[in-house]
This record gives structure tokens, C-alpha cells and sequence, in this order.
């Protein structure tokens, strides 16, 4: 039955439609990013691990120097180990066509029949390569250069120039994150990822009949640290180089990582938009219960029971809490297809689909309905409580006082209209504190989804424009005497070079190991710098390890403590170095020496197995064509063309959550100040419309209704700059910003608070316009008849 | 603003106001004529409903007529457009309210500050309170004030401005006989003082003793005019 109060429901709510309509929006935002969000998520991981498990992804990786092929059947035998896949990987040079620098090509040993057992390939066109130099190409390399079935790529294998034959596309768990080594973003034009028959590409290796990675699946509830132990004790004389858990291999990180910053973000931004959806409903619905009092009263005089004026009202929040949670389900869903979309473009799944998870959309609209119930509860409870003969009174009229400023004695310094201005805000500080809270988390919103691309591209500025000088890094193939570097130095375009020693090692201290490298520089090297935080540069000492912080935290030392390092390559031996240095770095754990003491302490005599070349620019299409034909030269990377490719990489990811986030501040502070400035219109706008009748100017009455908005937002705007500097200052040290990969700093660049300063104002401009265009619209002779 | 006293304030022929009511039209007035000359203190008599407020609102600039001509001075007002109707108001006319319409977050002394602070040639806000009876009550707030005293505190916000004409809306409409009776001294000494026209609607017949000029309106058009020839005393009046 729809009766006449249930009617009355409806009325009420489209009278209030100027100032709903802001609530639910924001209400659906919050309802719609939980949903996106925590879809994504689920999407996210279900699809990681029904593809783990498909392709059997593996959870050790071992890396050694050359292993016999019998070694893996005793592998096997550990207890816990369910299976076993010896390969022979390696990294090399490529010639692709119509590029003029080298790519690095990792090329990943397939059986020589069937299958790996584990980290097998999906396939996705073509078919597994059968004989000699056949190969399956990672399908991102094959589509950023554009290379069809049967196309043919030069690869630098053994000293000799052969010719890789595609045959096929594929996608790997092992490279759903593909990135070069040491870098953090893909370039999936600069780093390929190849598979290849065994028998094809060990002899050039010299790894017949042996392997030199090993990946292995542990039986569930195996003890992964027994494994751990028993593998190493198996491969230490093969040269070991330390066993990789799988949350520690790079493509598993970052997804890993990707999902723990979904995570809080997750939890932070629909937190912000419930709270603000929330209060703003906790202010319209104790507004319209103290304009209705007299109503209530009627009604209650009339036999209704306190009962059935307190269900009225939780109609109307029901149902402003139903129409956003649908309005929600609607924005979650648009909203997690093109969250997945930004991922399918960086995450290589073989599918991602995006499914709305219906707990976490009851979840929402509990969360929604639970906190509209508390923060309306009190008003709803005021006209519950009213006694009819009380609600009959008119209520007391408000009372105003000089404000603040006044009191101060700067009263002159302020027009008449800016008196009423003020006095209205101190008339009402809950209401226009909780504008001025909606405002803060707004702007501080905006900061909180810009600074990362401050913070990246600071990261990025300071590792490829301050820290790395060089034009090409040259890596060999293995190490060389230090007497290599003029070598390198004649080749074309080359001004100078400077030679660098990396050597793998496993650091310990206590019960504490770490896997690693060691980068040796020579003293004096000006190609290569070591800065701090501060961007302070740091001379090398002359003995002793400088490490990062990261480091030093995981391993639990400090500076003058002794570390063991367990050289991973060559006889093995293990030494005790000492830190010397403990720097504050963004990017990895690295750790750096003096290279003629880290030659000292391999017991080898100078030597190197790389070099930071300075280059003539123009010569550098000659130097890579030389380097090519170079069989020690592994890899020769533009310092460049990485940092533009990093940027690129960035700017399309981020951008697009940028753009994502900014659409829903936008949506957060226009909600807060429509409704504000729409409240504001109907508590003045029959004083506003009698001045218009004094003869006042519209523009000047104008600027008394948006002058109460203008003032919380001064007010609101520079505390929202700092909420948004403590967001992000919470975000870049919290879990998914602050990993042994990289340590996002906390930098937020003018522009930032630029842009949400600009949010705010642009949401203020369409909400006081808007409010303008309304108070125009007052009939002032319907004004005269009426007392309020 | 001593103007020669045959000049004409407000000059209206045959003016009509229709309402559309959805498919009924409402004639609110039906062809009003009426020449209202400089101080003059005209009171208009008719049922609620005859259209007075209509009229005031006309003459006022907040309202243009369906038909018919209002000259202001010699300015042509029916056709005028919504800024120069602002104009007008802000610079030539005071009004006054059944409900004041103050600002209730302004003090007396800061409503009045209002006007004068967009007129052009004011008098002080303090003197205008003052000329009400008011001196002493700037600091209060409407909401400290009684229904009477914020209708002075309305007329002095009216006639700061030294307006030509004073357009009073049922000024007494809401207060009882004794408040009334202040309020329309101070209207009286607006006219005499400051020589503004002022013209004051109600359906109150006892009011009409202190006008020169009585205008009776009913059903839209002016039944009847009245010269009082020795306009009485307010405080003589009663109801
Ligand atoms: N905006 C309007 N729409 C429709 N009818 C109106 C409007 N304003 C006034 N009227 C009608 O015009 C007539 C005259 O009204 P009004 O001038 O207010 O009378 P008075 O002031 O003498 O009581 C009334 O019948 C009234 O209902
Ligand atoms: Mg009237």
C-alpha cells in the first residue's frame, strides 16, 4: 500500500534532490572503487594463480656455473620436491631488424621433446620450436617489433652472428613482468625473451649434457627453508649461486607487489569517500529533520507513533544508500574493466578477465548501509524523540555573534557582506568543519594519486641523470683483465671508459643471508656515482663495503660490522669484508667497493666484466654495429634510451591511474562543495533574494552565497596540501612503496598541489556557478509573501 | 533631495497584471491609472487579494505590468530590463516589509550599513537609526530585537538611502497596535523630514486617516480616491 507518508518519502527526496544528488555520488564512487578495487584484486590473483598452476610455475629458482645433467635426478630425491626442470639460460646480444642498438635476449632452454615439468610456455600462435635455431618469442618482443611467424632475428651466440627463427609466440609465469635484469619497468623492445630447443643452443655454451639454472615445485607443506638447504649443499660445487624463492623472483615480485598496493589503496580511498559520503548525509538529514520539526510535532499530535516518524526517516537514508550503492555496482564495474585494461597492458596473463565479485559488492553496500545508519542515527533519533508540544514552538533562533576576527579588533578590515559571511561559518562550525574535512580529504586525495609520478620520476632523474653518467654500459661475457678497457676504448666513438667488476655473492651475517652483487669501481670514476637520499655524493672508500640501508636492514648491520660474503662464482672462497658506508639508496640493494680491493679479495689480478663507456653521440649507431660483432660483449646498453623508455612506461601507466583518481577527487570535492553551496542557497537564499530587492546587484548578492564556500576552501586548502603530504608520506613507506626492489621516495612536485588545488577550484566553479545560476532564478515578489 | 513639490514621482496609465495559472489566468489587476507626486503620503486600501501588493511591486521595479505604461519620473519602467530595474531600486527606492527581511546574521547598525554602502548619497546608518529611535540598539542582533523594533531597523535600512519613494508593504501587518502606531511615526517623519513619497499599503481602514491621498483597490482596480485634507496625527489613530 502506498500510503500517504511513503509518498511524502519520495517528494522529500526529490525536493532534496540538490543536495542528494552530490552524497550519492560520492557514496557511489566509495561503493564503486571498494568494488573495483577489491574485484581487480580477486580477478588479479585468480587469474595468477590458475596460471601458476597451469604452468606449473616454479617455487625455487637455482641458479649455477655448469652442472652435470645426473645432478637433477638427486635434486629430485629431496624429500619435499615434486619436481624437477634443468635448463641452460642465457643472455644475449640481439640484432633485431630496423634497430639500431642491440636488444638483450634471454634465451630459456625448453627439453629437447615435449614439455618443461616446470615453467612451462603458453602458447599463443605458432607452434614449439623442433630443430636447430627454431625458436618461440615472447609475445610482447614479438609485438612491439612487430615480427611475424618466421621472422628471423640476429643473436650473438658464441662469438658467431646466428640467426633466430620464430616459429611462434608465448607467454610465460616466468615473465609475466618482463624486465631486463636490474631495471625495474619493462622495455619490451630493448629485452626479449626466447625459448629454444636444449640440443640447439647448449654445445654453444658449453653445457652438453649439463644445465646452469635449475627450477623446481615443492610439494605443499614441504618446508621450503629444508629444501633450500639441501639444494644448496647439492649445486655448491657447481657453483651455486644462491636459491631464489619465488616471492623473490622479479615477475612474481612486482605482480606480488602490484596486489599489496591494491591492497591498501584498496582500503584507504573508499575509506575517504564513505566518510565524506557519510557526513555529508549526517548534515542534510539533521537539517531536514530541524526544518520539519514542526511537521514531525503535526504528525505525532495526529497519533503517529515515535516508531513510524523514526522508519520515515530511515527511508530516506535507505534509499539515498540504495540508489548509490547501484549507482555504485554501475561505476565499480566500468571502473574495474579499466583497472584490468592498465593491467592486461603491463601484466602478460594469458587472460585477465574482470569479474564483479558479488561479496565484495555486498561487502560495500554493508559497509555503506552500516555507516549511513551511524552517522544519521542522531538526527534521526532528535525527531524520534520530539515531543509533539515542543515541536510545535518554532525552534530558537539562531544566535550570532561578532566572530573571532572581530573580536580581534579587525572587524574594519572587512565589508559589511563579509561579516554575515563569517558569522554564518562560526554559526555553524560542525557543518562547516566537516565541509572544510570534505575539502581536506579531497585535496589531500589528489596529492596522494599524483605524488608517484613526482616520486618516480625523481627516482628515475636521480639513478639515470645523477648516479649514471655514461653513455653505454658495456657488459662482457665474462671477466677480463682491466687491460680489455682500451680495447673497448678504440672502438668507434668511444672518448673514454671506465671498467667495472660485478660479482655475485651471498651475504651473511648472523643467522641473516642475503643473495647479491658486489659492483667493484675503480677509484676516481666519474661515469658512476654513489649519492645518499639527499643526493649528497659519496666517495668511495678505499676499503670495506658501502651498502644500502635496505641491505643493512635486512641483514641486520650497521656500519664497522663485519659481513661475510661467499663469493658466488670462481673457487668460492668466503671472506670477511667490513662496512665501511651505509647510504640511502632508492632502487635495489646494491653494494659497491673499490675495484682493486674487490679484486684483491677474489684473489684475481685486476680485472673486469664490464665498462661505463663515454661516447661521441653521433657515433653510436657505428658503436653498436661494432659492439654486435664483438663476441665478449654481451650487452651494450644506451643509459638514454632506458631512462626514455622507463618514462614512456611510466607515463602510460600511471597516467592512466592518474586519470582514473583525478575523476573521483573531482567527483569527492564537488560532492562536498555542491552540497554545501546548494545548502547554503536554501538557508539564504530569501535574504540573498531581499537584498536583490534593496536594489543589490546580483553579482553582489552572488558573492555572499559563494563567499562562505571561498572562505572554507582557503581555509581547506592548505591543510588538504599537508593531509596529501602525510598520505603520501604514509603510502611511500608503507607495504608495496618500501620493498628490497625499490623504495619509492616521497617527493611531491608544485604541480602536484597544482593540480589538486586546481580540483578543488574547478569544483568550485561549476558548484558556485551552478548555485548562482539558481539564486538568479529566485522569484523576488514570491520572496516578499512568505515568512520563511 | 528637495524637489519641487508639483513635480510627479510616479506617473502609471491603465495598467493590467495577469497571472497564468496553468489553464486559468489571474487578472490581478484590470487597468490602473494613478499620478503620485513628490511627498506625498499615499495609503492604499483593499481586501487581501484586490491586488495592492501587485501594484506596489510594479511601481517598486520588481515586477513589470502585463500592459499599460509606468513612468518613473520621466523613465519609462514597464519595458525596462532586469539590470536597469536594479538600478532603479538601488537608487531611488526604499522598501519596507510586512516580514523585514533583514539579514539575521547583521547586526541593526551593519543591515543599515548595507544600503548605504551601495547608495550614493546616504546618511550615516547611525542617523538613520536614529531618526527610527533606535540609537541605542545597533549592537543587537534581529533575532534580540522585537517585531517593531526590527521593522524600524527595516525602515531605517529603507530610507538611508534618502530614497524618492518609500514602498511600504503592510508595515504593520505583523505587529500589534502600539509597535504599529511607532513605525508609522517614523514613516510620517520620513515623508515630512526627508520629503519622500511614501506609499503604504493595508487592508488596515484606520491607517488611512494619516495619509494626504487614500487609494482604495478592489478586485484590480482603484475603487475610489480620497484627499485628506488635515491628515491626522498617528498617534491619534487607533485599531
Ligand atoms: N505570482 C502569482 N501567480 C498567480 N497569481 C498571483 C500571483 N501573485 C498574485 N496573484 C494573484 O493576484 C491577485 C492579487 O494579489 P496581491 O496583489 O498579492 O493582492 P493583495 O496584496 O491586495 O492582497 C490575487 O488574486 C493573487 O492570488
Ligand atoms: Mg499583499
Amino acid at each position: 500500500m502506498v500510503t500517504a507518508l511513503n509518498r511524502n518519502v519520495v517528494r522529500d527526496l526529490w525536493r532534496l534532490r540538490g543536495q542528494l544528488v552530490p552524497i550519492i555520488l560520492v557514496m557511489a564512487c566509495g561503493v564503486g572503487i571498494y568494488i573495483a578495487m577489491r574485484s581487480t584484486m580477486r580477478s588479479l590473483e585468480s587469474a595468477r594463480s590458475k596460471y601458476y598452476a597451469e604452468e606449473r610455475f616454479a617455487d625455487m629458482f637455482v641458479g649455477v656455473k655448469r652442472a652435470p645433467a645426473s645432478l637433477a635426478r638427486r635434486i629430485e630425491t629431496i624429500d619435499g620436491v615434486q619436481s624437477v626442470e634443468t635448463r641452460v639460460v642465457v643472455d644475449v646480444t640481439l640484432d633485431v631488424p630496423g634497430m639500431i642498438e642491440a636488444a638483450t635476449g634471454r634465451i630459456v632452454s625448453l627439453p629437447d621433446r615435449g614439455r618443461p615439468a616446470v615453467n612451462d610456455v603458453r602458447l599463443r600462435s605458432g607452434r614449439l620450436p623442433r630443430r636447430g635455431n627454431e625458436v618461440l618469442v615472447n609475445e610482447a618482443f614479438a609485438k612491439a617489433h612487430v615480427l611475424p611467424l618466421g621472422a628471423r632475428i640476429g643473436a650473438l651466440i658464441d662469438g658467431r652472428y646466428d640467426d633466430l627463427e620464430i616459429v611462434g609466440t608465448a607467454l610465460s609465469p616466468e615473465f609475466i613482468y618482463a624486465v631486463a635484469p636490474g631495471l625495474m619497468f619493462p622495455d619490451d623492445k630493448r629485452f626479449g625473451v626466447f625459448w629454444m630447443r636444449r640440443r640447439a643452443i647448449a654445445p654453444a655454451f658449453d653445457m652438453t649434457g649439463a644445465f646452469n639454472d635449475v627450477v623446481l615445485r615443492v610439494a605443499r607443506g614441504a618446508s621450503l627453508h629444508d629444501i633450500e638447504l639441501q639444494v644448496e649443499d647439492l649445486v655448491a660445487p657447481f657453483g651455486g649461486a644462491g636459491v631464489l624463492w619465488r616471492e623473490n623472483q622479479v615477475s612474481a615480485f612486482f605482480v606480488a607487489n602490484e596486489l599489496v598496493q591494491l591492497q591498501s589503496f584498496a582500503t584507504m580511498i573508499p575509506a575517504l569517500f564513505l566518510f565524506v559520503g557519510v557526513f555529508l548525509l549526517n548534515i542534510v538529514v539533521g537539517r531536514v529533520v530541524s526544518s520539519q520539526r514542526e511537521i514531525i510535532a503535526g504528525l505525532k499530535a495526529f497519533g503517529y507513533r515515535d516508531r513510524e516518524i523514526g522508519w520515515y526517516f530511515a527511508k530516506l537514508v535507505g534509499a539515498v544508500v540504495a540508489i548509490g550503492c547501484i549507482l555504485g555496482v554501475g561505476i565499480g564495474v566500468a571502473t574495474g574493466r579499466a583497472m584490468t585494461e592498465i593491467y592486461e597492458r603491463h601484466f602478460r596473463f594469458p587472460e585477465l578477465p574482470f569479474k564483479l565479485g558479488s561479496a565484495e559488492t555486498l561487502e560495500a553496500a554493508a559497509l555503506v548501509g552500516i555507516a549511513a545508519a551511524l552517522g544519521t542515527a542522531f538526527a534521526i533519533r532528535r525527531a524520534v524523540t520530539l515531543l509533539p508540544a515542543e515541536g510545535m514552538r518554532p525552534e530558537a533562533p539562531p544566535v550570532y555573534r561578532p566572530t573571532v576576527l572581530e573580536r580581534m579588533g579587525l572587524s574594519r578590515l572587512f565589508p559589511v557582506a563579509a561579516h554575515s559571511v563569517l558569522r554564518e561559518i562560526e554559526r555553524k562550525p560542525r557543518r562547516s568543519a566537516l565541509t572544510i574535512a570534505g575539502v581536506v580529504m579531497a585535496t589531500g586525495l589528489t596529492v596522494m594519486n599524483t605524488f608517484s609520478f613526482d616520486s618516480i620520476r625523481h627516482l628515475l632523474h636521480v639513478h639515470f641523470g645523477l648516479a649514471q653518467r655514461e653513455t653505454v654500459q658495456v657488459s662482457l661475457h665474462e671477466p677480463r683483465g682491466t687491460a680489455l678497457l682500451s680495447e673497448l676504448e678504440h672502438l668507434p666513438g668511444v672518448q673514454y671508459g671506465e671498467p667495472f667488476r660485478v660479482v655475485p655473492v651471498r651475504f651473511r651475517a648472523g643467522s641473516r643471508v642475503k643473495s647479491g652483487s658486489i659492483v667493484g669501481m675503480a677509484q676516481g670514476t666519474t661515469l658512476m656515482a654513489l649519492h645518499d637520499r639527499q643526493l649528497a655524493r659519496i666517495a668511495l672508500p678505499v676499503r670495506g663495503l658501502v651498502i644500502a640501508e635496505k641491505l643493512a636492514e635486512l641483514l641486520s648491520v650497521g656500519v664497522g660490522d663485519s659481513l661475510r660474503v661467499e663469493i658466488l662464482e670462481g673457487r668460492r672462497a668466503v671472506r670477511t669484508v667490513e662496512i665501511a658506508r651505509v647510504v640511502d639508496t632508492m632502487m635495489g640493494t646494491p653494494a659497491h667497493m673499490e675495484l682493486a680491493s674487490l679484486c684483491r679479495m677474489l684473489q684475481e689480478t685486476p680485472s673486469m666484466n664490464g665498462a661505463w663507456l663515454h661516447v661521441d653521440e653521433a657515433k653510436l649507431p657505428q658503436l653498436h654495429e661494432a659492439a654486435k660483432r664483438k663476441p665478449v660483449v654481451t650487452g651494450v646498453i644506451e643509459r638514454r634510451a632506458t631512462l626514455r623508455s622507463a618514462r614512456t612506461t611510466i607515463d602510460s601507466y600511471l597516467g592512466s591511474w592518474l586519470v582514473v583518481g583525478l575523476l573521483f577527487s573531482l567527483v569527492m570535492s564537488f560532492g562536498v562543495l555542491y552540497n554545501a553551496v546548494r545548502i547554503t542557497l536554501a538557508e539564504r537564499s530569501r535574504e540573498l533574494a531581499s537584498l536583490r530587492v534593496l536594489g543589490f546587484r546580483h553579482r553582489e548578492v552572488g558573492i555572499i552565497l559563494v563567499g562562505e564556500m571561498i572562505v572554507l576552501i582557503c581555509i581547506a586548502l592548505p591543510i588538504g596540501l599537508a593531509f596529501g603530504y602525510a598520505l603520501a608520506y604514509a603510502m611511500a613507506t608503507g607495504p608495496g612503496f618500501d620493498t628490497e626492489q625499490f623504495r619509492l621516495p616521497l617527493v611531491v612536485s608544485p604541480s602536484t598541489y597544482a593540480t589538486a588545488t586546481l580540483a578543488v577550484v574547478a569544483s568550485a566553479v561549476v558548484s558556485g556557478w551552478r548555485a548562482w545560476r539558481m539564486l538568479e532564478r529566485v522569484d523576488l515578489v514570491e520572496v516578499l509573501k512568505s515568512h520563511d | 533631495m528637495a524637489l519641487p513639490q508639483t513635480s510627479t514621482v510616479f506617473h502609471i496609465d491603465d495598467v493590467t497584471k495577469t497571472y497564468q495559472m496553468g489553464k486559468v489566468v489571474v487578472h490581478a489587476l484590470r487597468g490602473v491609472s494613478l499620478t503620485i507626486e513628490d511627498g506625498e503620503f499615499v495609503v492604499m486600501l483593499g481586501p487581501s487579494g484586490s491586488g495592492k501588493s501587485t501594484l506596489l511591486n510594479i511601481l517598486g521595479g520588481l515586477d513589470t505590468p502585463t500592459e499599460g505604461s509606468v513612468l518613473y519620473r520621466a523613465r519609462e519602467l514597464s519595458h525596462a530590463s532586469r539590470s536597469e530595474l536594479t538600478e532603479f531600486r538601488r537608487q531611488s527606492v526604499g522598501f519596507v516589509f510586512q516580514f523585514y527581511n533583514l539579514m539575521p546574521s547583521l547586526t541593526a547598525l551593519e543591515n543599515v550599513q548595507v544600503v548605504t554602502d551601495i547608495a550614493k548619497d546616504p546618511m550615516s546608518p547611525r542617523e538613520a537609526l536614529d531618526i527610527v529611535g533606535l540609537g541605542e540598539r545597533v549592537r543587537h542582533f534581529p533575532a534580540q530585537l522585537s517585531g517593531g523594533e526590527q521593522q524600524r531597523v527595516a525602515i531605517a535600512r529603507a530610507i538611508a538611502k534618502r530614497p524618492a519613494v518609500l514602498l511600504c508593504d503592510e508595515p504593520t501587518g505583523a505587529l500589534d497596535v502600539s509597535t504599529g502606531k511607532l513605525v508609522l511615526e517614523a514613516l510620517r517623519f520620513v515623508n515630512r523630514k526627508l520629503g519622500a513619497a511614501v506609499i503604504v499599503i493595508t487592508h488596515n481602514a484606520a491607517i488611512a486617516a494619516m495619509a494626504d491621498r487614500v487609494v482604495s483597490i478592489a478586485d484590480g482596480r482603484i475603487a475610489n480616491v480620497e484627499t485628506n485634507l488635515v491628515p491626522a496625527d498617528p498617534c491619534d489613530i487607533s485599531w
